[in-house]
């Protein structure tokens, strides 16, 4: 019996004290899922080179501070697996530019590699970035948002992301309208749909 | 279910056989059996039993493959009409047709998207729930505004078999004692946000005539016996209904009028049974029974009944009936009226407004609540009516606080940046419409000349449009919303029309209309052909409006009415 046969067969006894409990254990992985912990796991789109720049933005955009970041839970890898399976050939095309763009423009801006350069100057080049000033285009401006949207995506959707930074109800127990947000202390993770 | 339950081969005639076994076909099959009648189902698709197939409930983002995305090669390949539907993800596609196997074409330059869910259960494992009662209005529209016909029924007909259908199916909402909105049997509602009530409070002082209520729909918040006894609890506000609901907390065919026609011993299911046509007896002048296409083996075999629900959905029931020809119907089956696959309507979902609403910093919820706002239709009676166009619609909504799925992609990195999505982000308000669209019989459905599907069955083709009404309603329901949200003093305004085909509101109903005129309507006031007396069409098929409410519980209350109406035809010999 899985955990999801647990829960339903909880669900029809106990209600959902049960359920919630059997929620919190640990997850049982299907084999095809994309696993938060698979650092090993090689590319299939990204080169060596504009992964370690992925993983670098991973990163600076959702840092680890008291619980892990992006880089840490293998967004990097996750973009990589959701580009390739989920994403058109235009839109993995247009990421693989922007990591080509963004090692262009340290390389001409810093004189070194966008990995090799200090964290103040990686930054100062991704908000150079988000405000598409040159050398950076309205069309890489626009492209870099869709992977900044993977990232969230991907940190949010993660098990340490959607539990241990946010809050996950996965079985709430009710609706109430009107309840003080120190009693819950984090925006919920959970969504019907994302 | 019992493993006796399901049936493939069978001599038998059965008292009375149901086709599909969606919200409509349930019903149909739970007041035959109830009343004594010895039922086939009859189901296109393969047998999903409650919570055993439910196969990704519970199931966090993180154990999916792709997070709940679809593998774009599926989607191209099987799903990409179905993919425009809200719910279609990777937790729900189990239960929503391929679009390879249910091909249909379109007429040059017209859309219709045709949402599919072809299984035991049908769409009553992916509804949306809410639900409300036709008003008197509603019925009355046709006849005094002069589109379509005139309902053969009026809402007294049908008011005490809503009653009795809320009461097995539990509607949460609150009576309001409105004219145009008749209130239900309720189960208690689900509350309001904070900022919802006080959005409420205010347009009851500027806008009487625009009450802000909560939606109602059909999820339990407090469960009766009835409910219990069928192994129904209270809902959970998951709001993850369409992946299946082991709870049974909303209604569905698995965990309401299945296992209340189970009971009775009297149910009988075919599964992956593809009907092609109904068997037609000139000499009685009756439907003798069903032929199949085996879902699979793409074998044929025949059932047999007295008396036949036609429950397939609108269009479903609507293709089988013009594939249904013999010497007597050569236009197909109950149709020497011709009208027969005419006047499709949908709902107009196109409208859309949402805001920002500033405040209510402290103010958070818990659970994912399955209904919304809701704010009835005003233009209910001709007197109400826009100067612009006929008809009207509902608008719904909710609020609630951004989150990082709407913050995202905003400007900014590092610790402040992931700081600022750990906490809930500004109360957002949106508000859509729900448009009547008017009965015109240029939007129809025909069979295809030539394409077939795997079954050989001719393929539909629909003819379905937007009217000019729809569309200067749309441009009105921009203008009502967003004004409701200025008197509210909401900022950050956004109107946008969304330009969605007719048939993703999934509301699709007409094709076999109900009316007096044997000559312009397909079914009498009894949802019974009107040339063929044992055959009932009881699903969308047979509206002569779509009124601007929900529709699902119409399809319940028409389909309980009409077994009630048949039962006593055959006991008394008439039938």
């Amino acid at each position: 019996m899985n955990r999801r046969d647990l829960i339903k067969n909880l669900a029809t006894i106990c209600g959902v004290a049960a359920a919630n409990s059997m929620v919190s254990m640990p997850a049982l992985a299907s084999a095809k899922a994309f696993g938060e912990k698979q650092s090993g796991k090689s590319p299939t789109l990204f080169s060596g080179d504009n992964l370690a720049i992925l993983r670098q933005i991973c990163a600076l955009t959702i840092p680890a501070t008291d619980t892990p970041g992006a880089a840490e839970v293998n967004c990097h890898l996750f973009i990589d697996h959701q580009l390739s399976t989920v994403y058109s050939s235009e839109q993995q095309q247009s990421a693989i530019n922007v990591m080509s763009a963004i090692d262009l423009a340290s390389e001409e801006i810093n004189k070194q590699s966008f990995v090799n350069a200090d964290k103040t100057s990686q930054l100062a080049l991704l908000s150079m970035l988000e405000a598409s000033k040159a050398p950076f285009s309205e069309t890489l401006r626009s492209d870099f948002k869709t992977i900044k949207g993977l990232i969230v995506f991907g940190y949010y959707t993660s098990q340490i992301g959607a539990t241990k930074e946010l809050t996950y109800l996965a079985v709430p127990g009710g609706f109430k309208g009107s309840v003080p947000l120190t009693a819950v202390g984090s925006a919920f993770s959970s969504k019907a749909y994302y | 279910m019992n493993k006796e339950t399901y049936i493939e081969e069978s001599s038998e005639t059965y008292d009375a056989i149901v086709i599909g076994s969606g919200i409509t076909g349930g019903w149909a099959a739970k007041e035959l059996t109830e009343k004594g009648f010895k039922t086939l189902i009859i189901e296109r698709g393969r047998i999903v039993e409650h919570r055993k197939d439910y196969i990704s409930e519970g199931k966090p983002p993180w154990e999916y493959a792709n997070r709940t995305k679809v593998d774009k090669e599926l989607v191209d390949e099987q799903f990409a009409i179905q993919k425009q539907c809200y719910a279609f993800h990777d937790g729900t596609k189990q239960f929503f047709g391929n679009d390879k196997d249910y091909p249909y074409t379109t007429k040059t330059g017209t859309e219709f998207s045709w949402i599919r869910a072809n299984q035991l259960g049908g769409k009553s494992l992916l509804w949306h729930r809410q639900s409300y009662r036709m008003s008197p209005f509603d019925f009355e529209a046709n006849k005094l505004d002069g589109h379509g016909n005139d309902w053969p029924i009026r809402y007294n007909d049908l008011a005490p078999w809503y009653e009795y259908v809320e009461k097995f199916v539990g509607i949460s909402g609150t009576s309001e004692n409105l004219p145009q909105l008749p209130d239900s049997v309720f189960q208690p509602p689900f509350e309001m946000t904070k900022p919802e009530k006080d959005f409420a409070a205010k347009m009851a002082d500027a806008e009487p005539d625009k009450p802000v209520i909560i939606s109602r729909c059909a999820h339990l918040t407090k469960p009766e016996k009835v409910h219990v006894d069928l192994g129904r609890m209270q809902c959970m506000a998951r709001n993850e209904c369409q992946k299946g609901c082991s709870f049974g907390a909303y209604f569905s065919t698995q965990s309401a009028t299945l296992p209340a026609a189970a009971k009775t011993g009297n149910l009988f299911i075919a599964p992956n049974s593809v009907v092609e046509s109904l068997i037609y007896d000139d000499t009685t002048n009756r439907v003798k029974g069903v032929r199949v296409i085996d879902n699979d083996t793409l074998k044929q075999r025949e059932y047999f009944g007295k008396i036949v629900f036609l429950c397939a959905s609108t269009l479903g029931s609507t293709q089988i009936m013009l594939n249904s020809t013999s010497k007597t119907f050569p236009k197909g089956i109950a149709n020497s009226s011709g009208v027969l696959g005419q006047y499709l309507m949908d709902h107009n979902y196109n409208a859309l407004v949402t805001a920002s609403i500033d405040g209510y910093e402290q103010e958070y919820y818990t659970g994912r609540r399955p209904a919304s706002l809701y704010v009835p239709n005003f233009h209910y009676e001709p007197s109400r009516y826009h100067e612009k166009f006929k008809r009207g619609f509902a608008l719904a909504g909710s609020a609630s606080r951004e989150d990082w799925q709407s913050m995202g992609t905003r400007d900014g990195f590092g610790a402040s940046f992931k700081n600022m999505l750990h906490n809930p982000g500004k109360w957002g308000i949106g508000l859509q419409a729900q448009g009547e669209m008017l009965p015109r019989q240029d939007n129809q459905v025909t069979l295809h000349s030539s394409k077939k599907d795997k079954w050989g069955i001719p393929q539909l083709h629909i003819n379905c449009q937007w009217s000019e009404n729809e569309n200067l309603m749309m441009q009105s329901a921009l203008e009502v919303a967003s004004s409701m949200m200025e008197k509210a003093g909401f900022h950050n305004i956004q109107k946008r029309i969304l330009g969605q085909p007719p048939g993703l509101a999934i509301h699709e109903v007409g094709t076999a209309r109900m009316g007096r005129d044997p000559k312009d309507s397909v079914l009498n006031g009894f949802n019974q052909s009107h040339d063929v007396p044992n055959l009932f069409v009881t699903d969308g098929a047979s509206f002569c409006s779509t009124g601007v409410g929900n529709p699902s519980l119409t399809f319940m209350a028409m389909t309980a009415r009409a077994v009630d109406y048949a039962v006593k035809e055959v006991k008394s010999g008439r039938l």
